[in-house]
């Protein structure tokens, strides 16, 4: 995780917890993201040799970053850790959805993933109704929240004012998973 | 105590572990795998309780949890079913509803008092002799001697769990019914969720005589479905939404198609003491011999109405308990009863039950036939006297239920086209009709799914016609006939509610409470309505029952409530405020530092104050709504939705912002800094900023605007450093924003960095000082706090806040406003922009100016005495009438005076009247500007 000499996150000093099994939850608010709405944002992403996902609360993959569209014009773009973000200055067309500093980032893994989700969330989450690559703009655990589905885990983005209540909720409903870095 | 049968009997009980107890605080003994009610019956105990309104004692009589009965206190859990709770070891029971236990209950008295106690007595007594009587007298007598346990106060939080599930096919009921319906649907590719009450599947068939084979084959081929034992849906709602209660988790089901395979309810005789301990269903019977090895009597009668009533007797007969005679009803002589005759069993035709004797345990039944009055001596009844289908989800779904005279038993029909029934609910009792009615329903649901799945034919069920139920004789002139045991109610009160003119079944039920008991009219329902027929010369068709409604069966507000933890929203600053000692206080779902330090709230604030006044302070306000307007018609989308001009307000510019709804009423208020001509940072007030966020996005959709509305509440913190050494303390910051006042005046905004923050900084300010607001975004908030710290500013809290503005006279949207107050109201016409065409509640403004004002906010000042006597919601009077209310108020260490704002008259003059919490009026001078600098020289320093 990068150090930011003048930034903190809300669940930086969680404890770790050990999981049961591979039943795992990843802090990952402080790693970059980009939130970018606007009807240049088609533009934004061709230019920067992204894909923009054809359909809304879908996915789309290249060389490390996800593209999540969430709106017409409006998309998060996430990064395995690896791949850097651009940093090129946004057209005027289009805006900052502040999204690393407005959401938290928990990442959720392992088998008992869709069972703990199924006590945070209404949606149905089976497999067969959202693969991998969907995107769910949903309530969880009483909040706004985005799930971004990956293959054996669940991305979870929502309020970063609410994520040490949403942690709390976590070890009460999903006291299978642990926390670990 | 009773020796337990060998096995194979007891099939849910493990011999070799044995379990303590304590009832009414004598121990007792139970086995592994026994309920509470199974473990007290194994040792010869019947009475667990005490009836509602006579005392009565009672014992288990379905074994299935469907009476109240069996309602027992198990330490802090009041009204638990002991037939249906697991035995754990070291159970603390107690009888309910009873003096002593239920062995002795003074109580009981009131079972000779009950010809004072007519139906509906409650309705019209109790009003004397004085009229606070019934509120004193008799209203905690009642309480006292009609409860159903003891409600812990003390107790703390439990732990209850709440889980979503989704599947194509739910089926209700894992009987063999239920079973084959799971079986065929997820054959044909469905996800497939079966529930059941019991703590095994197999429905009847695990306790059903000559039941294993059928019970092994049942539970085969299940692979793939999700079975939940131990768990009761517990109602239907629209679209296929059934809860299903689990232990204390709560299953929020979803299903495509569901399949009800709810089984049947035994339902009771009628005849005076039917409710006496030792008088149970022949599926009670049936459960207590082959789940629990129980030895249920030394002698038994069976009444046997149907083919299960002669399973039973041929059960217990084989168990080696005596059965007296087999009582066979006039209505059911063709029932094939040669299996009894074989068996050596004295076989009764034609014959009815007239009454029970006992005391605290049946000791005899009155039997008549065709040849005369008999009275056999036993301590067993066992009653088969038919049984209603399981229509609660149904109805609930809004299906019809039918009464069939000819076979006298219940009918379901228009379900609706995603659900199916199965099994005996469906009116099939023969097992290959049974299997195969659940297998036609689990294909049904399939098809429904698109699935591929071949409807197999329900073969006719030779055995249908001898399922049916019995007639309710006249009352019984000694009375203790009882309808509904769980509310104590007899033939005589259903036949004197319709007397008292309550000829329908509604009101029959208001009036008497019949049905209104924990069971819900399960053992009820069709003895009334035959009652009700009879009195009032219809068919039992033409009555009905009363709706049905969810929930099926009992369900703790807990379970409902689920997990109980609420939102909770932090700043980024949270653990500065409370490593600095603040008292923390809820502001909505946000936690905010009210003041810093130990020591009286009102001298720290006071403190804090005068720190602001004199020096510099700093104050979290990262709980401000924050909203990004951004795009091109962002300033002609502000002009629509606030009072103020802001299409033609320069890049640069803080402007005040005054949000109305259509009625022209005040909502809320904040500031719009234009950082770009398409891009404006706009504040809200804490509380409004979701609503105003929503509005304007539902305004947006009406309007199409080429705007982007984002709310970013949390994406930035907010600092207000305020106080006349607040740019000294900032520039001690290093930054490379101008703070000069010539090069950054009062009411602009600039952007840039302060301390390597990247900060927008706004010169506003709600204490009347000289004031920057710095936001950030909200990973850099601590680090800014930190600096902030060390450049010499302290921080102050809510509480200080609050006496702040009050010197300066502003307002708090929703404490200083109601619903109808309007900016004329409160003097704020200045934030009416009056060329503008049109904003939100513009013709409203109008039209209520055209009709003039009713009361406006003044700004009173009283002597600091004058606290503690006048407070927030103070009347202000006028010629002995309320006028208005004081709305806030606080003791000003500036001004050294109790100042405060308060709705008043239209024109209140010089000075207004204020009701004082002692009940006098005290007259409190007006003030014609704000209490602290009028002039605005500090803010705009």
């Amino acid at each position: 995780m990068t150090a930011h000499p003048r930034r903190s996150f809300p669940l930086a000093d969680r404890p770790l917890v050990p999981a049961t099994g591979d039943n795992r939850l990843i802090d990952l608010t402080a790693r970059p993201r980009l939130g970018l709405r606007g009807p240049g944002t088609p533009a934004w992403c061709a230019g920067h040799g992204l894909p923009f996902p054809d359909r809304i609360n879908q996915t789309a993959e290249a060389g490390g970053i996800t593209v999540a569209r969430l709106g017409t014009y409006e998309i998060l773009v996430l990064t395995d850790g690896q791949a850097s973000l651009p940093a090129t200055p946004l057209p005027p067309d289009a805006w900052d959805g502040y999204r690393d500093e407005t959401w938290f980032w928990i990442r959720m893994t392992g088998p008992s993933t869709q069972a703990a989700l199924a006590t945070l969330t209404s949606v149905d989450l089976r497999p067969a109704r959202v693969p991998p690559g969907r995107v769910l703009q949903t309530r969880a655990a009483g909040l706004d929240a985005v799930l971004v589905l990956h293959e054996g885990s669940v991305d979870i983005f929502a309020d970063i004012a609410s994520a040490e209540y949403f942690a709390d909720v976590l070890a009460d409903r999903c006291p299978e998973f642990g926390w670990s870095e | 105590m009773t020796a337990r049968l060998p096995a194979p009997w007891g099939t849910r009980i493990v011999r070799d572990t044995a379990l303590t107890f304590s009832f009414d605080g004598t121990s007792h003994c139970g086995l592994a795998g026994d309920t509470v009610a199974s473990a007290l019956l194994a040792e010869g105990r019947w009475v667990l309780s005490r009836s509602f309104k006579y005392h009565r004692p009672r014992g288990p009589q379905s074994m299935a949890g469907l009476e109240a009965n069996t309602l027992v206190q198990i330490g802090s859990e009041p009204n638990v079913r002991a037939d249906r709770r697991p035995l754990t070891e070291g159970m603390a029971v107690r009888a309910q509803n009873t003096t002593h236990g239920a062995d002795r209950d003074l109580g009981s008295v009131l079972d000779r008092f009950g010809r004072f106690m007519p139906v509906g007595f409650y309705y019209r007594s109790f009003f004397g002799p004085s009229r606070s009587s019934w509120l004193k007298f008799w209203e905690p007598l009642i309480r006292r001697s009609a409860g159903l346990g003891v409600v812990d106060t003390a107790l703390g939080e439990g732990h209850y769990q709440r889980r979503n599930l989704q599947c194509d096919v739910l089926v209700v009921g894992a009987g063999p019914a239920g079973l084959a319906a799971a079986r065929t649907a997820a054959a044909a590719g469905a996800e497939v969720v079966i529930v059941d009450s019991e703590p095994e599947t197999g429905g009847a068939l695990t306790y059903a005589r000559n039941g294993s084979a059928a019970l092994a084959q049942a539970r085969s081929g299940l692979d793939g479905v999700t079975i939940l034992t131990g768990a009761t849906c517990n109602g239907w709602y629209t679209d296929n939404f059934l809860p299903v209660i689990q232990g204390d988790t709560l299953f929020r089901v979803r299903a495509a198609q569901v399949i009800v395979a709810s089984g049947t309810q035994d339902q009771p005789l009628v005849f005076r003491n039917n409710d006496l301990p030792g008088i149970v269903s022949a599926s009670a019977v049936q459960r207590m011999m082959r789940h629990y090895a129980i030895r249920p009597g030394s002698a038994a009668v069976v009444f046997a109405g149907t083919p299960h009533g002669i399973a039973a007797a041929l059960d217990l007969h084989e168990a080696g308990v005596p059965v007296r005679a087999v009582l066979v009803p006039p209505e059911a002589v063709d029932l094939p009863t040669e299996p009894l005759a074989e068996a050596g069993l004295r076989v009764l035709k034609g014959a009815r039950i007239q009454g029970a004797h006992g005391k605290r345990r049946l000791t005899a039944l009155d039997v008549t036939t065709a040849s005369g009055r008999e009275t056999i001596a036993c301590d067993l009844a066992v009653i088969d006297a038919g049984a209603t289908p399981g229509y609660q989800l149904p109805l609930h779904a809004g299906a019809q239920l039918g009464f069939d005279d000819a076979s006298q038993r219940f009918t379901l029909s228009n379900l609706p086209a995603n659900m199916h029934l199965a099994g005996s609910v469906a009116g099939c009792f023969a097992p290959d009709a049974v299997i195969a009615s659940g297998e036609r329903a689990g294909a049904q649901a399939a098809v429904a799914l698109g699935l591929a799945a071949s409807l197999p034919d329900v073969p006719d069920d030779a055995q249908a016609h001898f399922h049916r139920t019995f007639p309710v004789s006249d009352p019984d002139p000694k009375g203790r006939d009882f309808v509904d045991v769980d509310e104590d109610l007899q033939v005589k009160d259903i036949v004197n509610a319709v007397a008292d003119g309550y000829a329908e079944l509604e009101l029959v039920k208001r009036y008497s409470t019949v049905g209104m008991g924990p069971s819900q009219g399960r053992h009820s329902a069709l003895q009334t309505a035959r009652i009700l027929a009879r009195e009032t010369g219809r068919t039992v068709g033409e009555i009905g029952i009363t709706t049905a409604r969810p929930p099926f069966g009992p369900e703790k507000l807990g379970v409902l409530a689920g997990p109980l933890r609420s939102q909770e929203r932090r700043t980024p600053l949270n653990a500065r405020h409370r490593a600095a000692g603040a008292r923390m206080g809820p502001a909505g779902a946000w936690w905010r530092p009210m003041v810093y330090g130990d020591g009286p709230t009102a001298e720290l604030a006071a403190q804090e104050v005068r720190m602001v006044r004199e020096d510099v302070g700093m104050l979290d306000v990262s709980t401000l709504g924050k909203l990004a307007i951004r795009g091109p018609d962002a300033g002609a989308f502000l002009d629509r939705i606030y009072t103020m001009a802001h299409a033609n307000q320069p890049v640069g510019r803080v402007r005040y912002c005054l949000m109305l709804n259509e009625m022209g009423s005040v909502i809320d208020d904040g500031v719009a800094w234009r950082m770009a001509p398409d891009h404006f940072y706009v504040t809200a007030t804490t509380g409004a900023v979701d609503r105003v966020f929503s509005d304007m996005s539902w305004w947006n959709a009406q309007w199409r605007m080429q705007v982007d509305i984002q709310n970013v509440t949390a994406g930035f913190a907010a600092i207000n450093v305020t106080g006349p050494h607040a740019r000294a303390a900032l520039e001690a910051l290093a930054g490379d924003i101008d703070l000069g006042r010539e090069a950054f005046p009062f009411l602009e905004g600039r952007s840039g960095t302060l301390g390597g923050c990247p900060v927008r900084i706004m010169r506003i300010g709600f204490t009347g000082e000289l004031s920057f607001e710095l936001h950030t975004p909200r990973s850099y908030a601590p680090h800014l706090w930190d600096l902030l710290e060390g450049a010499g500013v302290r921080p102050y809290g809510l509480e200080a806040s609050r006496i702040l503005r009050l010197e300066k006279g502003h307002i708090i949207i929703g404490q200083d406003t109601d619903a109808l107050s309007t900016p004329d109201e409160l003097g704020m016409q200045w934030a009416i922009s009056r060329k503008k065409p049109f904003y939100l509640g513009k013709p409203a403004v109008d039209k209520r100016r055209a009709i003039g004002l009713a009361r406006t906010l003044c700004r009173f000042e009283l002597p600091e005495s004058a606290f503690g006597e006048v407070g927030e919601s103070c009347l202000v009077m006028a010629d002995g009438k309320p006028v208005g209310h004081v709305t806030s108020v606080a003791v000003s260490p500036t001004v050294g005076k109790l100042i405060g704002l308060a709705h008043a008259g239209a024109e209140p003059g010089q000075g207004i009247a204020i009701r004082t919490r002692s009940g006098v009026e005290v007259q409190a001078p007006l003030v014609g500007h704000a209490f602290y600098d009028p002039q605005n020289a500090r803010q705009e320093a």
